[in-house]
């Protein structure tokens, strides 16, 4: 076992699209720690507030490693 | 921001259990915030808190006065539905809503994808209709033209690419990668064990299912959903009705009763944003709540889980090599299917990081469930170690008592063990060739959910009015764990007033901000700003009291229904005509933890006793005990609730619950009661639990979660208890009849 601890926050791009939705965001539970090995925060269910499903606005599923710039409907303020 | 109290020791931890070893007591720095209350501590005397107090909603609920999202009607109302994709993939070719449209009783119909557009499952939303009655929305959906290209699809997540070859036996068969610190412990155990596990698929079944209920006034729009997070969706309604303009301050979401949600309903979903446009089109109240099938197939599952693991002991029964490999069984997705289990067992053994990989089908994504990735990887790990302890000739409690790290849970092991009589079933021998055979196990949980502050900080609303009534609300909502009682209790034992004088209003984002109900946050997250309002608005009710009565202010106490000093007070009543005709309000806050308290994982065990039928394979669950911590106990009944709970639905997860798919239509074959089985009455075994309550120190109460906890241990409690009576593992949940016949045979063989 190891003595670091990893949060939710810590495997949280951080451009991540504002419309990205998790658990974990609305809990307020970012700051929890993450007990096993994943590369995502929350429990790996993702969807978008503009569709409020796991399809974003282009058809495309959601996930943090997609929701990011460059991605035509992000809508962070760099977009 | 003004600068915090001056630091105080408080005690912390618990005094010994029963059986327990010592009293684990400590003290500790802490410093409140600023005007917060001072900390409940190890020592703290409550006359409310802990005791059993009646759900202050019980009788509503019971009696059919809570009105859920389903139960709300309005004239004009019309009656909304959905329609679905009958293909797992493929693309929406064409979609004409015109005759749908033309048909009598329809006030609206809107398309939920465009032509182009991916399908996805079975059951992916297309269009919605709103008509006055049911069977003219059916009569609606039937006039829809919806047309697809179909691609070939796959809807089992066990053929999916990636997935691992398996035996006949549903072991793993790819070799491990080479690990020199694995393979030299391994090599040095005294007994080591390489074996698969495997969960199937479990949908959500609340008994409220998702939908709602829209209602607009001009651009002004009130919700009733079914939801976890009332602002949560509030944020995500105004962002799918952006291209209305619909700013969030127009938007007022309401739960005030909620009939279970378990992890899916933290997202409006597309039936929370059909039942908005459709009643915005309608220029009517619509509701669309989904059915029992719609439940099954489209609001998320948890996952089904391949696990591998392999492990040695050495001549003292400590764990000195530990691998783990595992895939989760997912939706269209491909995610969600993460898996944590016990590693609190592994000490120095050698280990590396795990392997995970989620597998992806054409199906309805996972979400969270109760515990995500929990109960699944406390089966299989804790299975897996029961079997490696048998293999060494080790009891299984012997093996934890040497190998679990907490020491919470140590003293919890001895407890229930002694409370359980493990050591005399333990040693029960079944007859030679007896039809029915018994046997006994147990098993560890382990959970976080130590609340945050929220940003912006959670509050919380009191008023003390001038008839001496209470009010506390909050905008979160209660979805039947009973933060409404917790709210009550909190504020009576504040107060010195019993708590059927509190009303406890939730679920209505007028109120103050909350959390959503997830990772088992919502009680330890609001309990600390529960106390400081009722702390401020007594701060303001005591002073009125030291003004009439004539005494130093710092002496008066709100206790046992009077509030003065030991030689003057006034009764409740009488001193809160002090107040005028406006009540007393104060607003309270949450204010972030101290830091770490006396733990930081909320820890558990449960004992599980089962018979099996080895005639036909059944296995009926006898009696089950609980043991669990969640920081202070607030409500004992509720919380014991929680617990009960749990193991009820860890026997149907351990016994009943598979989602069973259809290759060659993509379709769910079980999607109803009738046919996907869940734990009923008759299923029940004696059920026991005992909370372990416990003084964290972290914030000015110390609760900590308690909701997802004890569901981390049942079905793994139940499968070991299998194990023993059979002398053989069934290594896959549920545990079925025809799973237990094959274990049998196969030892028998």
């Amino acid at each position: 076992m190891t003595d670091r601890i990893t949060t939710h926050q810590d495997l949280l791009p951080k451009d991540a699209c504002p419309q990205l939705g998790m658990k974990h965001l609305l809990a307020h539970a970012m700051g929890e720690r993450v007990f096993d090995q994943r590369q995502w925060p929350g429990d790996g269910f993702y969807w978008c507030n503009r569709t409020c499903t796991c399809v974003g606005p282009d058809d495309e599923i959601v996930h943090p490693r997609e929701c990011r710039p460059g991605r035509p409907c992000y809508d962070g303020p760099q977009a | 921001m003004k600068p915090p109290q001056d630091p105080v020791e408080i005690p912390v931890g618990y005094r010994a259990l029963p059986g327990g070893s010592t009293d684990r007591i400590q003290q500790r720095k802490v410093t409140p915030a600023d005007g917060d209350a001072p900390p409940w501590h190890a020592d703290t005397k409550f006359t409310v808190v802990g005791t059993d107090v009646d759900r202050v909603d019980g009788l509503n609920k019971a009696s059919g006065r809570a009105k859920y999202a389903y139960d709300q009607n309005f004239p004009g109302l019309l009656q909304g539905m959905i329609l679905r994709s009958p293909i797992p993939r493929g693309k929406l070719t064409r979609l004409d809503l015109d005759a749908a449209r033309g048909l009598p009783g329809v006030g609206a119909v809107i398309a939920l994808k465009k032509v182009g557009n991916k399908v996805r499952f079975v059951g992916d939303a297309v269009a919605a209709v709103a008509a006055t009655t049911l069977d003219l929305a059916r009569d609606a959906l039937a006039a829809i033209t919806a047309e697809y290209d179909r691609e070939e699809h796959n809807v089992d997540w066990s053929l999916a690419e990636g997935a691992p070859q398996l035996d006949q036996d549903q072991q793993i068969v790819d070799a491990w990668s080479a690990h020199d610190g694995i393979e030299q412990a391994l090599a040095a155990a005294k007994v080591t064990l390489d074996a698969t596990y495997r969960t199937e698929v479990q949908t959500h079944s609340p008994l409220e299912p998702h939908g709602g209920v829209a209602k607009w006034d001009g651009d002004d729009l009130d919700v009733w959903l079914s939801t976890q997070a009332t602002f949560g969706v509030r944020g995500q309604l105004a962002s799918a009705m952006k291209e209305n303009g619909i700013p969030v301050g127009n938007v007022t979401v309401h739960a005030e009763f909620v009939g279970g949600g378990f992890g899916a309903k933290f997202v409006a979903g597309i039936e929370g944003v059909a039942v908005c446009r459709l009643a915005r089109e309608a220029k009517a109240p619509v509701k669309l709540m989904l059915d029992r099938h719609e439940e099954h197939t489209t609001t998320g599952n948890r996952p089904g889980a391949l696990m591998q693991m392999r492990g040695g002991l050495d001549a003292d029964g400590r764990i000195v090599a530990f691998d783990w490999r595992s895939f989760g069984g997912c939706g269209f997705t491909g995610g969600g299917g993460g898996i944590a289990y016990p590693d609190y067992y592994l000490g120095k053994a050698q280990s590396r990081e795990p392997s995970h990989q989620d597998l992806a089908a054409d199906t309805d994504p996972a979400r969270p469930m109760r515990a995500p990735g929990h109960p699944q990887g406390w089966f299989g790990a804790e299975l897996f170690f029961d079997e490696l302890a048998h293999a060494a000739g080790i009891d299984p409690l012997t093996f934890r008592l040497d190998n679990d790290a907490e020491t919470t849970r140590q003293d919890q092991w001895r407890f229930g063990a002694d409370r359980f009589g493990w050591q005399q079933l333990r040693a029960r021998q079944n007859a030679p060739g007896a039809r029915f055979v018994r046997g006994v196990g147990l098993a560890s949980a382990r959970w976080g959910g130590m609340g945050s502050a929220g940003r912006p900080a959670f509050g919380i609303t009191c008023r003390i009015h001038p008839d001496g009534s209470v009010e506390s609300r909050s905008g979160a909502q209660d979805l039947g764990t009973g933060l409404k009682t917790v709210m009550a209790v909190l504020t009576a034992e504040e107060l010195g007033i019993p708590p059927t004088m509190v009303k406890a209003t939730a679920g209505h984002t007028s109120d103050p901000n909350g959390p959503a109900s997830g990772g088992s946050t919502t009680t330890p997250s609001l309990a600390p700003a529960i106390r400081h309002a009722a702390f401020l608005a007594g701060q303001q009710l005591r002073e009125l009291v030291a003004q009439h009565l004539g005494v130093p202010q710092q002496e008066v106490v709100c206790k046992d229904g009077k509030v003065g000093t030991a030689a003057r007070s006034l009764p409740w009543q009488q001193a809160c005509k002090l107040v005028g005709p406006n009540p007393i309000e104060a607003h309270g806050t949450r204010f972030n933890n101290f830091g770490r308290g006396f733990m930081a994982s909320v820890c558990g065990c449960q004992f599980a006793e089962v018979e099996i039928d080895t005639w036909t394979g059944l296995v009926a669950v006898k009696r089950m005990l609980g043991v669990q911590d969640c920081g202070l106990v607030i409500a004992k009944k509720l919380a014991e609730s929680q617990v009960l709970g749990a193991m009820i639905q860890g026997v149907s997860y351990a016994l009943h619950e598979q989602r069973r798919m259809d290759q060659r239509s993509g379709r769910m074959l079980n999607g109803d009661f009738l046919r996907y089985k869940i734990a009923g009455s008759e299923d029940l075994p004696e059920l026991e639990c005992h909370m372990h309550s416990i003084a964290i120190g972290h914030n000015s109460v110390g609760a900590a979660g308690l909701g997802e906890p004890p569901s981390v241990a049942a079905a793994a409690a139940i499968a070991n208890a299998v194990f023993h009576a059979l002398g053989i593992a069934v290594r896959h949940l549920p545990i079925t009849p025809d799973k237990v016949l094959n274990a049998l045979a196969k030892k028998k063989a």
